[in-house]
């Protein structure tokens, strides 16, 4: 219907090496990029802040964890530290009077020099006994932020996000932070696409698959897993600045703990391991899905008049989020993105079923 | 409660002995028949399918039986020191216990405990003044860093585990 793949082939090897072959898929893709463009034009500025910007975000945290765990297939409990440090190393320099584009590299090499130790951890140990060595750095890296004056700010300290520029424009109000994100989040995904048909993305799933028969194929296992959590951290601590400067505005600790990697993890396996699409669709069902089954319900007990207690009203969401992941994972283990990626291939010949290669 | 010249509480002195028979009972377990079917199902499932174990039937058994001990844990775990959400930070705990101990050995498990027990109150008295307080929390998370860096089956973990 809308892809019309059926007989057409590639002429030439330009149009088979593209990033995205198909015409239909370059429209859908620049008319969601317009939209995202115009969206400030259309939707209430509490939704532009609310909803969309933490989106963009989060998706790009999760496109950072998706190549550790979906490109690389190492588990890794503790992204959330990992932002931290780029969160704090990044608001350090700008208060020290570093510019912020300067300050954002700063953080994400600080955060990637303290992921490769994540990474010497996968060297030795891996599956769950790596699960419980990241987390075991989650604890100790928060620990590290809390307790020490310098970096943290003292015991339940806050530290304010000074004001950022970035090439000259504040990074301050609803439509420049907003811009900002969508322009990261952008860049990231490109990066992201692109990496899947380099010799690196190659090297990863050469490592995800089998590090011994990548070894034997003469895939040096140590140096590519070093470097997939390099590049995975240094996309988290860039992330965590723009988090720190675009979002949060005023950081501490406790936003930084293991919930905020256990969130991410979550995105990453519901959206769809190693998809770059995923990301988009896992951390829009896991940030809003709460807010919207929260609306509903409420929505439900007006209009049926039935009552709830403030407790139920609150948690109900919660328990029916639960269940909604479960059963993502028990009904489509690859995640939301597969569940995309069927109905594009069914549509791709659609009336011609015969002619699907 | 009297034992001996011992004055106990009588909540720490049932949960000690529920405890210990739970540990006893584990022991037993662990090389009765369906312990040994068990870790034959740890070790590889495809090979123990193919010599005819159920594979599902001992994942749920496994599953049942740990829930069955951690609740009797947490129960009495309540009767001692009270129940708050806080009590879900013992995972970590646990977990530095058992890969401490040997994520397949028992009486490694019963050593672990004792070391993570001491090296917390030692970091608490020791660590604390130098650093300015909390170190309890992170004990744990060193000790399985330390772990499976140095010794990734443990103290008394059989060598050839790669994963559990």
């Amino acid at each position: 219907m809308f892809y019309r793949r059926a007989g057409i082939r590639h002429t030439r090897y330009q149009d088979e090496r593209q990033l995205f072959p198909l015409g239909f898929d370059r429209l859908l893709i620049l008319s969601t990029l317009l939209l995202l463009l115009i969206a400030p034009l259309i939707v209430d500025r509490f939704y532009l802040a609310g909803y969309l910007l933490p989106w963009l975000i989060w998706t790009s945290a999760a496109q950072g964890l998706n190549l550790l765990m979906g490109g690389a297939g190492q588990i890794h409990l503790g992204y959330g530290a990992v932002m931290a440090i780029g969160a704090y190393g990044s608001v350090h320099l700008v208060r020290f009077g570093v510019p912020f584009e300067l300050a954002m590299i700063a953080g994400g090499l600080m955060s990637a020099s303290v992921g490769i130790v994540f990474g010497a951890a996968a060297l030795r140990v891996k599956g769950i006994y790596l699960a419980m060595a990241t987390l075991a750095m989650q604890y100790i890296i928060d620990f590290v932020i809390s307790h020490t004056a310098a970096i943290g700010g003292g015991t339940l300290a806050t530290l304010q996000v000074p004001p950022a520029t970035f090439f000259g424009i504040a990074l301050h109000g609803d439509l420049p932070t907003y811009y900002f994100a969508l322009a990261f989040c952008a860049l990231v995904t490109l990066f992201m696409l692109n990496v899947g048909r380099s010799s690196f993305g190659r090297a990863l799933v050469a490592v995800r698959e089998k590090d011994y028969a990548a070894q034997i194929l003469g895939v040096s296992t140590f140096k590519y897993k070093l470097l997939a959590f390099w590049v995975s951290s240094f996309i988290g601590g860039m992330v965590g600045a723009v988090l720190a400067v675009c979002y949060l505005r005023a950081i501490s600790p406790d936003q930084f703990h293991i919930e905020l990697s256990i969130q991410l993890l979550a995105m990453v396996i519901v959206g769809g391991l190693g998809s770059v699409l995923g990301p988009f669709f896992g951390s829009a069902l896991i940030l809003f899905a709460p807010i919207v089954l929260n609306n509903l319900l409420t929505f439900a007990s007006n209009f049926f008049g039935f009552s709830m207690s403030i407790d139920l009203r609150a948690h109900a969401p919660l328990m029916a989020y639960g269940v909604l992941v479960i059963a993502f994972l028990l009904y489509e283990p690859l995640g939301l993105a597969k569940i995309y990626s069927n109905i594009r291939n069914y549509l791709i010949v659609w009336p011609f079923r015969h002619a699907q290669r | 409660m009297f034992v001996g010249d011992l004055l106990l509480n009588r909540a720490t002195m049932i949960g000690g002995s529920i405890s210990l028979a739970l540990i006893v009972a584990s022991m037993l377990f662990f090389n009765s028949r369906y312990g040994v079917v068990m870790r034959a199902v740890a070790d590889d499932q495809t090979a123990s399918w193919s010599v005819g174990i159920r594979v599902e039937r001992a994942i749920a058994v496994a599953w049942g039986l740990s829930a069955v001990t951690a609740t009797s844990a947490g129960i009495l775990w309540g009767a001692n020191q009270g129940v708050d959400w806080s009590l879900s930070l013992l995972l970590v705990k646990a977990l530095a216990i058992a890969i401490l101990g040997g994520l397949d050995s028992i009486g490694g498990v019963l050593i672990a405990g004792i070391i993570v027990g001491v090296a917390e109150s030692l970091a608490t008295g020791v660590v604390d003044p130098l650093v300015g307080g909390g170190t309890r929390d992170i004990v744990a998370s060193v000790i399985i860093l330390l772990t499976l860096l140095f010794k990734p089956h443990g103290l008394f973990g059989r060598e050839q585990i790669e994963r559990v």
